[in-house]
């Protein structure tokens, strides 16, 4: 039985020119992500999080491969297409608090902004705001709160108008271990509630082990993937593998031998 | 979407700033305008006159209604009638000696009790002057005849008057028209016709206007029974009011004109009236029409220019309205990403912040309207306000133009906001280098063309732009060259004290990085000093020009027959002519008294020397030849010593030295300048060469004058005096004040008003400057006060004292303001110096343009680089101490 994705990414590649040169930011990466289900994206600084979050979330264009949110895909789609998409399949949470909420206004005020832009009704951003323990905090600036409660209210934020794509760019880099586990369950329960792929790039094991699906990045490529608590090596759609780092250093002339077995359907790396 | 009150308060003063700036425009020429007008009637009441060269007898009623039409028009206060008959071919005899003057009766109202009788027999009939009636050998109560080849008229005398002096006539009779008032030809000599005065009944007896009844009870018998009915002309005379405003002036000059056209009109009553009267043709003359013609004609010359100034003006603060929209937006970046990643369109955003803007762009604008009077009032002509003269489409386009710069801004910075990829940047050099080659061009421009049309005195349009353009590439060139110092250099603050160490480190880095906020106070500042400078230039310039062309304040041409008197103080005699060598090129001949020249003439720094050192070497006398300056152009050289003849006189003279001008030299000639006392001493010592033996000779047993020597020469009157001073002198000594220049009149002359009020109208550039480089300060501190309060809490984090770290920032920020200052002041003086020579509106009349740099506007300039820095500083100071310190870490 098939089931229809909020999110496909396939043989995503990024390309671009920087002052000191070309850079290649992802180099075929292949993501999927049901709705209800959390993502997270994990890997170290450079390995291409970033790139590939605002790819899946209709920013920025791939340079090749095909990315499809909400079963419409984005490559080759106009900026004023990916304005709509963005407007009406996803939510968006920026790591500072600071940059996902507008100081002037109270988060009342702001969520139902937001609510008229992408077509909520006003229950819905109370639903939400109590579903998330924002109920008595609706009539406070951001600066009255708490890191915490402002990434909460930018989760309702993302949330309103039923996304199907709720992106979070390390939305707990910011907070405590205590705050950090209250998000970690919200992000969850706003993924079963709403019915939405949660995409979470992440560096915290607190967050991974929240995630119902992990990929590993290094080097703009997919290293591996945990889902169900079993960790798989990915080959990617070239036929790629990428090994750990400390495998690979077992090989220091990067030269192998492959041999495989058809009764145990295992390869062997020989050196 | 907002930067807060100060970016709220930014964008009010910038478009109260474009629009006072533009707005002001047209109402700067109505200024000009009425300048013209009110400075006409300052030195000249404009007279308005109707006449007519032929009348009916019967022309009283319609007179009256001549004169009541005039004095109907507003503004205007109706004057004397006159009527005059004879003077074509009339002689006059008392029966037994004739005299063949013409003669010519004339009714003047109020003209009798002007008279100074010198004999009267207090009944009706005629006056005559004193020399008529000598002439004539009559006197009161005589009769006399008229006589003219159609008419003879026998009238008695009723008085005898002191002849008018024409060279003293006063105030009331100047007034008349020049057909009925003593004059004198070129040579000074007086001219018929005689006058013959008549009261208004025995004008009226005379022309046969009287009904028979009234002709009957006349208190004069005409003599003759069958009296002929004579025609003549009639002047109806009408002044304008002293202190009206020009703008008055003009509307009565076009109410003159309705009535010429009322007057000629038979379908009028006006017309009809005249008609039947005999009046089919009263024209109307005025100096309001002159004076209406001058105006267009200035207004239409200086048009153009001021259209450049508001042109660049406009540019200016368009840009610094996008700037501000920069910096606001830059500031709000936040929500602008937020709401471009929840699918908000750019141009959305950009709406939202031309909407936010309305507010500040309305009462800006508003303030503006209102400012744009009194800008004029305080850089025009004239003090006279025209506020009907404001353009609403102008001053509404500004408006709008300058909200959609502040949405298209916003817009742009919206579309490239999620823009992640770094695409390769266009280099900053290439940036640099179309900076400089706009620049380079306009100089070449500026360089090979005429930036000021001489003939009519236009400012081209890349003139005006080029202080901007010019300022913005030396002051890149600057920063460039000052960063990559710093940036070498930044490693040589260690022996430095904390404060100035972390500034030091900080600017180095900050110049580089901060070419954004430096660039344009830089510029701003850098245009308002050059503008300001290259005002003043022209303005020193244009005063140097009217003094060569005049003399001095007041010059008038001096008849040789009164070179001999004693003069006041700030009176002296300039001598010019002609002087030839065979071969060569005429040059002038200026002699001046150096007893009296200094106060005489006001003497100018630009006429290349100072007037003490000039004298001091025309006294440097050897006997062999006569000291002189050269003045005038210096290609055109003469040897250094030789011989010079004017119409007597060959004078020897040697070239002690060289001036750029003198006044009343010939426009761009080379001119001999001489004192007059040696030109006597040489004379006198080399008659043989001089020709002082043949004026010996010639005037025979009489001593010969020095003043002989010169009476080839064309002798002037110079004075410091008044107008009106001068006249006065003139009238005492029998001179007739008639050639009088001024040099407030010269300058008053559309060549030279032209060019001062379109370069006057250009310190307006100077003046909007200033606010606009307070108002990107005013941004600057908005950009700046968070960077500067995270700099202020890392340093305190640091371990930095309070003080130290305040101390650090203060000498950052002056450092940062006082390098933008000085980069725009060095720019203004070097491009100043570079160009200003080809601003010159008068090319042809020397002394060339010399760059004035006004200290004054160094001073303002560097007060506002003070200001600018203590405002940044103390905001930036008070949003540190006011800042949590872990809090602006975390976020910042």
């Amino acid at each position: 039985m098939s089931v229809e994705l909020a999110l496909s990414a396939s043989a995503v590649i990024k390309v671009y020119e920087a002052e000191k040169g070309i850079v290649q930011a992802l180099r075929g990466v292949d993501v999927a992500a049901r709705p209800g289900s959390v993502t997270a994206i994990a890997g170290p600084s450079g390995s291409g999080k970033s790139t590939l979050l605002r790819i899946i979330a209709a920013i920025d264009v791939p340079t090749a491969g095909d990315v499809t949110v909400a079963g419409v895909s984005v490559s080759g789609m106009s900026p004023r297409d990916r304005r709509t998409l963005r407007r009406r399949s996803v939510g968006y949470v920026h790591q500072q608090p600071t940059d996902n909420l507008l100081p002037d206004l109270t988060i009342g005020e702001q969520l139902t902004l937001v609510a008229n832009h992408r077509g909520a009704s006003p229950a819905d951003v109370e639903r939400l705001a109590d579903l998330l323990g924002l109920g008595g905090r609706l009539s406070h600036v951001p600066g009255e709160m708490s890191g915490g409660e402002q990434q909460r209210a930018a989760m309702v934020r993302a949330s309103l108008g039923d996304p199907s794509v709720i992106i979070a760019d390390e939305p707990t880099a910011e907070l405590d271990s205590a705050t950090t586990d209250a998000v970690c369950e919200l992000l969850g329960d706003i993924a079963r509630d709403r019915d939405a792929a949660v995409v979470i790039a992440t560096h915290d094991p607190q967050v991974m082990q929240a995630a119902d699906h992990i990929l590993f990045l290094r080097d703009g490529a997919v290293q591996s993937e945990t889902f169900e608590g079993v960790e798989r090596a990915v080959i990617d759609s070239t036929g790629r593998i990428q090994l750990p780092p400390e495998v690979l250093a077992w090989y220091p002339d990067q030269r192998v031998r492959l041999e495989f077995d058809p009764e145990t359907n295992t390869i062997v790396i020989k050196p | 979407m907002s930067g807060g009150w100060p970016g709220w308060l930014a964008f009010f003063a910038v478009f109260a700033v474009s629009v006072a700036g533009v707005a002001s425009g047209p109402v700067f020429v109505e200024a000009v305008g009425d300048a013209i007008v009110v400075d006409t009637v300052v030195t000249q009441p404009p007279v308005a006159r109707a006449f007519v060269e032929s009348f009916d007898a019967d022309f009283r009623e319609a007179s009256a209604a001549v004169s009541d039409s005039l004095g109907d028009i507003a503004g205007l206060a109706a004057g004397p009638v006159t009527y005059a008959i004879g003077a074509n071919r009339t002689s006059a005899n008392n029966g037994d000696r004739t005299t063949a003057s013409q003669v010519r009766l004339v009714y003047h109202q109020g003209g009798l009790d002007q008279l100074r009788p010198t004999a009267t027999s207090g009944e009706a009939g005629v006056w005559i002057g004193q020399r008529l009636a000598a002439d004539l050998g009559v006197g009161v109560e005589d009769r006399f005849l008229i006589t003219d080849p159609q008419w003879i008229l026998d009238v008695p005398i009723a008085g005898v008057y002191a002849d008018l002096d024409p060279f003293a006539l006063g105030a009331f009779w100047e007034r008349l028209p020049v057909e009925v008032r003593p004059r004198v030809d070129l040579l000074f000599r007086r001219v018929e016709p005689e006058l013959v005065f008549v009261d208004e009944e025995t004008f009226f007896l005379l022309v046969g206007g009287l009904t028979e009844d009234e002709a009957r009870e006349s208190s004069i018998s005409l003599g003759v029974d069958d009296f002929p009915p004579l025609n003549g002309r009639a002047w109806w005379q009408a002044t304008a009011f002293g202190g009206t405003t020009g703008a008055e002036l003009l509307e009565t000059g076009a109410a003159l004109s309705d009535l010429q056209a009322a007057f000629v009109d038979p379908t009028q009553p006006l017309g009809e009236l005249m008609r039947g009267a005999g009046l089919p043709r009263v024209r109307i003359d005025s100096d309001l029409f002159d004076v209406t013609e001058d105006v267009d004609n200035a207004k239409a010359q200086i048009r153009p220019s001021i259209g450049s100034v508001q042109l660049t003006i406009g540019l200016l603060g368009l840009f610094v309205i996008g700037l501000g929209a920069w910096f606001v937006a830059r500031r709000r970046r936040t929500e602008i990403r937020m709401w471009t990643i929840e699918g908000t369109p750019p141009w959305r955003l950009g709406l939202q912040a031309a909407l936010a803007a309305v507010p500040a762009a309305l009462l800006g604008a508003a303030a503006g309207t209102v400012m744009a009077p009194v800008l004029v009032r305080a850089l025009g002509p004239s003090p006279t306000l025209h506020p009907e003269a404001l353009s609403s489409p102008l001053i509404i386009g500004v408006t709008v133009i300058g909200l959609v710069v502040a949405g298209l801004v916003t817009t742009l910075l919206s579309a490239r906001i999620l823009d992640i990829e770094r695409r390769a940047a266009v280099p900053r050099w290439v940036w640099d280098i179309a900076i400089y080659a706009v620049a380079a061009t306009l100089l070449a421009q500026l360089t090979i063309g005429n930036p000021v049309d001489p003939a009519t005195g236009e400012v081209d349009v890349a003139a005006v732009f080029f202080p901007v353009v010019g300022i913005t590439a030396l002051v890149v060139l600057g920063l460039r060259v000052v960063s990559m110092a710093a940036v070498r250099w930044r490693t040589a603050g260690g022996c430095l004290p904390t404060p100035a160490f972390l500034a030091w480190r900080r600017i180095a880095a900050a110049l580089s990085g901060h070419l954004g906020i430096v660039t344009p106070i830089a510029v701003a500042i850098g245009t308002a000093v050059l503008a300001s400078s290259l005002a003043t230039s022209l303005s020193a310039s244009l005063d140097a020009k009217s003094l060569v062309q005049v003399g001095s304040d007041v010059a008038v041409p001096f008849a040789r027959t009164a070179v001999t008197v004693d003069l006041p103080e700030g009176y002296s005699l300039v001598r010019t002519g002609t002087a030839t060598s065979q071969g060569r090129e005429p040059v002038m001949l200026l002699v001046i008294d150096p007893d009296t020249y200094g106060a005489a003439v006001p003497w100018d720094p630009a006429f290349g020397a100072d007037l003490a050192e000039v004298l001091e070497l025309l006294s440097d006398a050897d006997g062999d030849r006569i000291p002189t300056v050269v003045a005038g152009p210096s290609n055109d050289r003469l040897p250094s010593s030789g011989s010079r003849r004017t119409q007597d006189m060959t004078l020897a003279y040697e070239v002690v030295g060289e001036i750029e001008a003198i006044p009343l030299m010939a426009s761009r000639r080379t001119t001999l300048v001489m004192r007059r006392d040696t030109v006597i001493a040489w004379t006198e010592a080399n008659p043989d060469v001089s020709g002082w033996a043949e004026l010996q000779l010639e005037a025979g047993d009489d001593a010969v004058e020095p003043e002989d020597l010169f009476r080839a020469l064309q002798a002037w009157l110079v004075s410091t005096d008044t107008p009106t001073g001068v006249a006065d002198f003139l009238a005492g000594i029998r001179q007739p004040a008639d050639l009088i220049e001024t040099r407030s009149g010269t300058l008053a002359n559309a060549a030279f008003s032209a060019p001062r009020w379109a370069f006057d109208y250009l310190r307006l550039l100077a003046l909007v400057s200033i606010p606009l480089a307070i108002i990107v300060f005013a941004f600057a501190v908005v950009e700046d006060r968070r960077r500067m309060a995270v700099a202020h809490a890392l340093m305190r984090r640091m371990g930095v004292g309070s003080r130290s770290s305040s101390a650090a920032i203060g000498i950052e920020v002056t450092a940062l303001v006082a390098v933008a200052a000085v980069l725009g002041m060095i720019a203004a003086a070097v491009l100043s110096l570079l160009v200003i020579g080809q601003f010159d509106p008068l090319p042809r009349l020397l002394p060339g343009l010399r760059t004035v740099i006004p200290g004054s506007a160094f001073a303002v300039a560097g007060l506002i680089g003070l200001l600018g820095a203590g405002l940044v500083w103390w905001a930036a100071h008070r949003s540190a101490a006011r800042a949590d310190v872990a809090e602006v870490l975390r976020v910042g």
